[in-house]
């Protein structure tokens, strides 16, 4: 298990100078010469030659990514040109409201998902069945921002259940940071949920069919755990893979519940410096995004290694 | 015995009998047996009539359209709530939002369509990929691999934030990330069919390996290609819709379903129907070609031939 955790640990390295790179060439594309922008009217050639040299553009690229790459190493990630406040700063005071937005959907997810895609699987064809299987669908259909408007009408306009808009953090209230967040979350994780859902029934029902079930149930198991505890623990290993998969949708996706919640998460950063053309705030947001992505596939490649004992063991044998 | 194309007619009758195209068959071929599975499921036949709605509504838009995208209706009125006249009511500006939503189908349409073809390159590189094996097929994976390890949204932001946001660029944008989507599925069919003994086969009847490919390899790798193209089209529709809520993708006057909701979202509480509208319509055209790419998958399910 060590042996396995400390291989993907090291591909993290090269994944994450992958990212990096990327991020700066993506920089480096964007149309239009920063000592320009800077300058404006202004605009000297002995000046900006001068400034080019201050800032470092003058430098063969490699050298500049290494200092780029220094820098970011340290904890700085630029300045923002809006705010003139340290990217780094902002970005780690919205992490943990994003982190929360995504977890509180995926919990969501895989909490009505599972029970669903067992019962469905147990259950095969009937109403139940075509009834979950009908919402699945609908819920991998509908845009996630347009759940987000609709619940939002409903909930908060039309029926005043829950708050309009806004966050307010755990530290003060944990019930109003659940209000706040319980909307963005079930608007996030319904499309989520119900491609979980039907993969839960599928891996079930073919896990189901398999010859260990069959002993089981004839050892005398009770059905329910021959279901919950030994069909299901297989039939979840694709299910965690696709989980894991979703990952990067559930990223994706919690940048425009932000913006449509208001919630001052890394998503709403990232999409305010795109529109403003805010670069150092949009370097900062690509990268946490990306980086959040390789550490989340990392955790479940770990866990993979706790649902399927085959893996802990190959690696043994290695 | 040799005809004009230097094949012997043996070698063309193996070869017309290991395809299976001999007369006794030609009856069931693959579109009839297809077609007819995908009749017997009711929500495959709903998505394809609705599919079909859809690129007649684009199609026509001129016709069914009461207004222009850009036209203010005379008469004056804003945020007006749905009415006979205007079905879905007016926007901030006075237009209609009904005829918006009409023509806002076309980029819809044009997105999904033209983001696929783009994402085409795909495919001949999964087929040589899984052909050849090998030190190219590492080669080639490894670039894809590298392309799919980014979320979908955000290479297409960050494709957006180099080029200039238009529905051009998002078309660009998703036609590049898709690319490892097409070579990754066709890679998969075409390794699980070279094992098949019928290409040992062929080969042996020392067929040039561009026929190989072309007649015998693509047409298995068909089934994948078409599901997931569906599938891609939903998913196309609803990222462009993403991006232009974000402000990133079709730009104004351009009529866009995600462009209008945002517009709309302040006014919500005046008129919540204008932003229900745009929205509900790329609900329903992404359901649609899940549902038509659902009962396409389960039609071709080899699993499920008799």
């Amino acid at each position: 298990m060590k042996e396995y955790i400390s291989k993907k640990l090291l591909l993290l390295i090269p994944t994450v100078l992958a990212i990096t790179l990327l991020v700066f060439a993506m920089m480096r594309f964007i149309p239009g010469d920063p000592i320009h922008l800077l300058l404006g009217d202004m605009y000297d050639k002995r000046q900006a030659d001068e400034l080019r040299h201050v800032y470092g553009l003058d430098k063969p690229l490699f050298v500049q990514y290494v200092g780029w790459l220094a820098r970011l190493a340290q904890g700085d990630w630029g300045q923002s040109v809006l705010t003139s406040r340290p990217v780094f700063q902002d970005i780690i005071s919205r992490l943990p409201i994003s982190l929360e937005l995504i977890v509180l959907s995926m919990l969501l997810a895989l909490l009505i998902a599972i029970p669903a895609g067992v019962i469905s699987a147990t259950r095969p064809y009937t109403v139940f069945d075509h009834g979950a299987m009908t919402v699945a669908l609908l819920g991998i259909s509908i845009p996630d921002f347009f759940l987000g408007i609709l619940l939002f009408l409903l909930f908060s306009l039309t029926l005043g259940w829950l708050p309009v808009q806004g966050y307010v953090p755990l530290t003060s209230s944990v019930v109003d940071n659940l209000r706040h967040m319980l909307l963005p979350a079930v608007a996030l994780g319904m499309a989520r949920c119900g491609i979980l859902t039907r993969l839960v029934r599928a891996s079930l029902l073919e896990v189901m069919r398999l010859d260990y079930v069959t002993t089981a149930r004839a050892k005398g198991v009770v059905e329910f755990l021959v279901i919950n505890k030994h069909a299901l623990k297989n039939a979840l290993i694709p299910t965690i893979t696709v989980a894991g998969l979703q990952i990067g949708f559930l990223l994706g996706g919690a940048i425009i519940i932000e913006a449509v919640f208001g919630i001052p998460g890394v998503g709403t950063f990232g999409v305010q410096g795109i529109l403003k053309r805010d670069y150092q705030q949009v370097q900062g947001f690509i990268l946490i995004v990306a980086l959040l992505f390789v550490v989340s596939n990392l955790l479940v490649d770990v866990s993979y290694a706790y649902f399927d004992p085959r893996i802990r063991y190959e690696q043994r044998e290695k | 015995m040799e005809n004009s194309q230097g094949t012997s007619v043996e070698t063309v009758a193996v070869e017309h009998a290991l395809r299976g195209a001999t007369p006794q068959y030609r009856a069931r071929s693959m579109l009839g047996i297809t077609l007819r599975r995908l009749a017997r499921s009711y929500s495959a036949l709903w998505g394809l009539c609705m599919v079909c709605a859809l690129l007649l509504i684009a199609a026509f838009a001129n016709f069914i359209a009461p207004y222009g995208p850009a036209q203010i209706v005379p008469g004056g009125g804003s945020l007006d709530l749905p009415t006979w006249a205007h079905p879905m009511g007016l926007d901030l500006l006075g237009r209609d939002v009904f005829s918006r939503v009409i023509y806002s189908s076309r980029i819809a349409i044009y997105v999904g369509i033209v983001s696929i073809i783009l994402a085409l390159p795909g495919i001949p590189l999964g087929i040589v990929a899984g052909f050849y094996g090998g030190r190219l097929d590492k080669l080639i994976m490894a670039v894809m691999d590298v392309i799919l390890a980014f979320p979908i949204f955000l290479l297409a932001i960050v494709i957006m934030v180099i080029l200039e946001p238009s529905t051009t660029n998002v078309v660009i944008a998703l036609g590049i990330v898709r690319i490892p989507i097409y070579a990754r599925v066709v890679r998969g069919s075409v390794l699980s069919v070279k094992e098949n003994e019928y290409i040992e086969a062929v080969r042996a009847l020392a067929l040039s390996r561009w026929r190989v490919l072309f007649h015998h390899v693509l047409p298995n790798c068909m089934a994948p290609i078409i599901i997931t193209s569906t599938l891609s089209v939903a998913t196309a529709i609803l990222i462009e819709s993403s991006l232009s809520f974000l402000g990133l993708g079709t730009q104004p006057p351009t009529p866009s379903w995600g462009w209008d909701l945002k517009a709309n979202l302040v006014f919500m509480d005046t008129n919540p129907w204008i932003v229900i509208f745009p929205g509900l319509a790329i609900f329903l055209t992404t359901l649609a070609c899940n549902m038509l790419g659902d009962g396409l998958r389960d039609a071709l399910d080899p699993r499920l031939k008799r």
